[in-house]
């Protein structure tokens, strides 16, 4: 059967140009989206060895090559070392979710070597039923992006992963965001605008305001431990901030063992048996001895600090 | 919890324009609350002055109802007698007269009460400035006074007017008249007295000083509005006028050139105790609150954030000043000017207003020291005394014997300052218990404002809590509950705690000491050993005392140490044997001082109006002289020694009984007077035999200079006989001699440092190897067989014996160890 021409089956389209976002200029939502993947991983590359990372694929040794495979079309880069695959891979993973709170990936099988690799593409504009997936191309991008109106996508060849639910999941995640970049926490933009131009001003307690706009925001990411970057104690006292230290590396232990069984699971749907193991990096566990250590005051803040440490 | 709906509103400049229009009718009723509140303290006070000036007066008015109870009584029975000669009784007419009577004499009353003041006010008040003459205007028994008079006056008026329009007589109104009358007749009686004290222009101060409490009140957690930044304003506003009018209050009272100045001494001594109670206080008061004076800071360019810094220079501008409070103001402006007329008071003689403002200071000072602000205190006592020692020693010195008696007291009383100072710390160790800072900590309810201060923790954890407090509130509003645990708040206490007793413990072991010294060495330099002599006796007095309380900062500082958690929280380091080390050196140096001041004070006769400071020097040498020789210190025994021998016979001289008869009378004051020489023999004696123990000569060398230098000069042969009878005389049979149990002491000090009688004690032969020492004279002593160590016999034994010549009668007990030490020679 001839498909009509403004449809297609399979190949999603990566992106929608037109539809790009212009700079956001919250800087706030910029640090959180970039906080949520730095840090997360040790880098081996530039920044020379860790000293205690290490990670590995189990599995038979041509099982595990697929799987490698699998994961440099990922990263859309040819790394040898696996150690270096596999944080790259993480990284790439939760880069991609930060965007958006979850991120999809076409499965392409090649016909002829039976090989699998992975595109990212867009969730915007896909439409989600039970065994289908529809992608609705916008009109200006079809020339740019050759791509028919609608694209469908067979749900088996999708592999979606999200933030997982003890983090808020996907929706949560989305409107976290919408919240930190509703507002500014230095000043209502109505009293920077009016300071600009010049205008007469109501008086307006600047201090109160920002002092509430980073509670709200530190509220609204705590599930995160988000510092919002800083370390000062202009608002909250060391042992805070060390507790915010500790909750942020516990989200990050959760989303990389939320990575870890999603990536395993997916290998089981290529027909791998490849698990991932990786030695040298906090569990959830170890951030909640850490807090429950630190809560009892019996370790300090430095050995919060070396014990939570990727490096 | 922070709400969403407030950051959506903030957005909108109408929100903050609706804010601040709340925020003025919030102000606008607070204030008129604030002010009905005034308005009836104000009231209450009124009545209860009304009260105080009925029952002041109410023994008259009771005198005054039972005469006219007696007259009402006995009226019916002179009713015939009336008629008899014709006087008639008076018809309902008379009620009107008698109230346009009693309303006539409220008004005459007014009249001249009003007429008295303004003939005080002319007389008095009219050089004054305008802040000290309104204080006549709001004198408060005047006042009430008044307003009753006029609101009984114009009742009565009001009564007659009734009576005109047709009304019936109120025949109850008639006791009560009677007795209100009998107050404003009586009250004003009293109230002239009081006219009098008016003539005293600084007679009202003292509600000055309660306006000034009842502020404080206002701006400590609990005062009406306390926590509201424009009632501080307020406050503070209200305050400065009232000290301004303290100043001129004071200057009025300083310029009086009477020899005897009590309002001077009593606005002193108000002030002081204002400020003792006002620093309790300051715990109570927030550290950011407007009630304190506000300072502006100009901040450096370079170390301001980059922000402010480009947005200074995009503007054109300079940095916008930082804003500091000064949260000593109220005592610099009362301290000036309580403190100000210190040289004028010693200049005319008024050494007893010193006295008495001395007594007020040690009390501020005490209030300083428990509420953690010691080195403030110091330095408020260090003032002080320069500034009383410069005046006292302008101009020529007094002979030795004319010294002032009551500048005595004066030198005496200021070196007790810092033993207060010191004192009052020890009585706040307590506060440093960090079991009790937790259990305080945990009853904190943080989002109840005002709550941190009423725990009763101390003044210098104020602005730790407050830091504390803002950022638990934070936590409570990003997490909904706080996180940071009791512990780590105790450990951010005590950190400030700890500081501050860092502070305090090196202004007591260290600038305390300097302080002294710096008004012995004025006093030295302008020859005055008299007041040197009471500050060296304080001094001692306060370094044995710091000896002692040492120990308990160090246990509670150790305790501190030990219950930390954090290390690198950057706690105080405080070294005690380094601080030790230096209480020695300053001891050593308060020897010297008291061998010098005693030598010189041992020139001059002294009165018995003056403490026998030489006496007690010259005790107190010789112990230290033992003490240091105990412990084989050769340079502070050399440093003390020569002073020590001269004024022992110096004291000798003066003692001696001048009658000549030889009866047992004299002999005994004889006897007495002999005690400083033979005191110095015996120590002389310890000194010969623990330089032989320690095999140190450095310990007799400058003793047996001074002792040959005495016996050179003039006939040397004499004086060693001399020697000799003085030995023998405090040997005599059947007799304790005088300061024998001293001597016993210090025998028995030296003793056990060469352990003398070791060998009598243990039962071991004289060959025993712990008795073996190279000093004959060691050996004997260990022996025991001389019995008792007796430092008189060793030097008469010794120093003495190459002196006398052969055939002189040695004292029994010279002549036993000598016999003991030439046998140890001959065994040799």
């Amino acid at each position: 059967m001839k498909l009509p021409r403004w449809i297609r089956i399979s190949s999603a389209v990566t992106h929608f140009p037109s539809k790009s976002r212009s700079f956001d200029r919250s800087p706030n939502k910029h640090m959180f989206m970039q906080d949520v993947h730095q840090g997360f991983m040790p880098y081996m590359r530039h920044s020379g060895e860790s000293a205690t990372f290490a990670a590995r694929f189990v599995g038979p040794s041509d099982q595990v090559q697929q799987a490698g495979q699998v994961c440099r079309s990922i990263v859309r880069e040819s790394y040898v070392d696996n150690d270096e695959l596999i944080a790259s891979t993480f990284r790439e993973i939760a880069s991609l979710i930060s965007w958006e709170g979850e991120a999809y990936f076409e499965i392409i099988t090649d016909a002829d070597t039976g090989k699998h690799s992975l595109r990212n593409f867009s969730r915007r504009r896909l439409a989600r039923l039970p065994f289908l997936y529809f992608q609705f191309v916008p009109s200006k991008d079809r020339e740019s992006m050759r791509a028919p109106a609608v694209v469908v996508l067979p749900r088996s060849t999708i592999w979606n992963i999200g933030v997982p639910f003890s983090l808020g999941g996907a929706f949560g995640y989305r409107r976290t965001l919408r919240k930190i970049g509703r507002y500014d926490t230095i000043s209502p933009k109505f009293w920077r605008n009016a300071l600009l131009e010049g205008n007469e001003l109501p008086r307006t307690d600047v201090s109160e305001y920002r002092g509430n706009a980073i509670a709200y925001i530190r509220k609204i990411t705590r599930r995160w431990g988000w510092n919002m970057r800083d370390f000062g104690q202009e608002l909250s006292t060391e042992y805070f901030t060390f507790y915010r230290y500790i909750k942020r590396h516990r989200a990050h232990a959760i989303l990389r063992d939320h990575i870890e069984c999603k990536l395993v699971a997916l290998f089981g749907r290529l027909g791998l048996s490849v698990s991932i193991e990786m030695d040298g990096l906090p569990s959830v566990s170890d951030c909640d001895t850490a807090l429950s250590l630190m809560q009892s005051g019996e370790i300090g803040f430095a050995e919060v600090s070396e014990r939570l440490s990727n490096d | 919890m922070v709400s969403p709906v407030y950051m959506r509103l903030a957005q909108f400049r109408r929100f903050w324009e609706a804010r601040q229009r709340l925020l003025r009718l919030n102000f606008s009723f607070l204030r008129t609350a604030f002010g009905l509140r005034r308005a009836y303290d104000e009231e209450l006070l009124n009545a209860r002055t009304l009260g105080s000036l009925a029952s002041a007066t109410i023994r008259q008015v009771v005198l005054a109802v039972a005469f006219a109870g007696l007259f009402q009584f006995v009226d019916p029975i002179l009713l015939p007698f009336y008629k008899y000669y014709g006087i008639s009784v008076p018809d309902d007419g008379d009620y009107a007269t008698w109230l346009a009577t009693t309303a006539g004499i409220g008004g005459v009353f007014i009249a001249l009460y009003y007429a008295s003041v303004s003939t005080v006010a002319a007389s008095m008040y009219s050089t004054v400035p305008n802040n000290v003459r309104a204080l006549l205007a709001r004198e408060r028994v005047g006042n009430t006074y008044m307003r009753f008079l006029a609101i009984l006056t114009f009742v009565c008026v009001c009564l007659l007017g009734f009576r005109l329009l047709g009304f019936p007589r109120v025949t109850l109104v008639i006791p009560l008249v009677v007795v209100a009358t009998g107050i404003g007749i009586i009250g004003f009686v009293k109230l002239g007295q009081r006219t009098f004290d008016l003539f005293d222009r600084t007679s009202l101060a003292r509600t000055l000083f309660y306006e000034l409490q009842r502020i404080v009140i206002s701006v400590k957690v609990g005062g009406q509005q306390w926590n509201d930044a424009n009632f501080q304003n307020h406050s503070n506003r209200l305050a400065a006028t009232i000290l301004d009018t303290i100043e001129a209050v004071f200057r009025i009272a300083g310029a009086e050139g009477t020899t005897k100045n009590d309002p001077l001494r009593e606005l002193s001594s108000m002030s002081l105790r204002f400020l003792g109670e006002y620093q309790r206080a300051k715990a109570l008061i927030p550290h950011t609150s407007k009630w304190y004076e506000k300072k502006f800071v100009h901040p450096d360019w370079y170390r301001t954030s980059d922000s402010t810094t480009s947005f200074a220079h995009q503007m054109g501008g300079v940095l916008q000043p930082k804003v500091d409070l000064n949260r000593r103001w109220v005592e610099e402006r009362l301290l000036s000017s309580a403190l100000g007329n210190i040289e004028a008071n010693i200049k005319a003689g008024r050494f007893t207003d010193i006295q008495s403002l001395l007594i007020s200071l040690d009390a501020y000072v005490k209030d300083l020291g428990a509420t953690g602000d010691i080195s403030q205190g110091m330095q408020l006592v260090d003032t002080v005394a320069k500034r009383i020692f410069a005046q006292i020693t302008e101009g020529e010195p007094p002979s030795l014997t004319d010294e002032n008696v009551e500048l005595l007291g004066l030198a005496d009383s200021l070196g007790s300052l810092p033993i207060t100072l010191m004192l009052s710390l020890v009585g706040a160790l307590p506060q440093l218990d960090r079991k009790d800072v937790e259990v305080k900590l945990a009853q904190i309810k943080w989002n109840v404002a005002g709550d941190i201060y009423r725990q009763g923790f101390a003044l210098p954890t104020i602005s730790r809590l407050e830091y504390l407090q803002d950022r638990l509130r934070f936590e409570k509003r990003c997490e909904g509950t706080v996180v940071t645990p009791v512990w780590y708040q105790s450990e951010l206490l005590i950190l400030a705690l700890t500081q501050n007793a860092r502070e305090s413990i090196v202004t007591l072991g260290e600038r305390a000491i300097q302080v002294y010294s710096e008004w012995c060495e004025t006093l030295e330099a302008n020859k005055r050993p008299w007041l040197r002599a009471a500050l060296i006796c304080r001094k001692e007095e306060y370094l044995n005392k710091l000896y002692v309380h040492l120990t308990k900062f160090e246990t509670t500082w150790i305790a501190m140490e030990q219950s930390r958690k954090i290390d690198g929280l950057g706690w105080s380091v405080l070294d005690f044997d380094e601080l030790r080390e230096k209480l020695d050196a300053a001891t050593s140096a308060m020897y010297s001082e008291m061998a010098t001041t005693g030598t010189i004070l041992s020139f001059s006769d002294r009165s018995d109006a003056y403490p026998d400071y030489g006496g007690k020097f010259l005790h107190t040498c010789g112990e230290a002289i033992i003490d240091y020789a105990c412990v084989n210190n050769a340079k502070a025994v050399s440093e003390i020694f020569s002073l020590y021998f001269l004024s022992s016979f110096k004291m000798f001289e003066k003692l001696r009984p001048t009658a000549t008869d030889v009866d047992w009378r004299a002999q005994s004051e004889l006897k007495v007077a002999l005690a400083p020489v033979l005191d110095a023999i015996e120590v002389s004696g310890y000194l010969i035999l623990l330089s032989e123990f320690f095999e140190n000569d450095e310990l007799w060398k400058n003793a047996n200079e001074v002792w040959s230098t005495y016996l050179a000069d003039g006939n040397s042969d004499e004086k060693a006989n001399w020697l000799n009878s003085a030995i023998g005389i405090s040997g005599a049979a059947m007799e304790i001699p005088h300061r024998a149990m001293i001597r016993s002491g210090w025998s028995s000090r030296v003793g056990s440092v060469v352990g003398a009688n070791a060998e009598l004690d243990s039962y071991r032969g004289e060959s025993s190897e712990e008795n073996a020492h190279k000093s004959e004279l060691v050996r004997v002593v260990r022996s025991g067989r001389t019995f008792f160590l007796d430092g008189t016999a060793v030097f008469g034994a010794t120093f003495l014996q190459d002196l006398l010549k052969d055939g002189v009668d040695r004292p029994s007990k010279v002549e036993n160890f000598l016999r003991q030490l030439n046998k140890q020679l001959e065994q040799t």
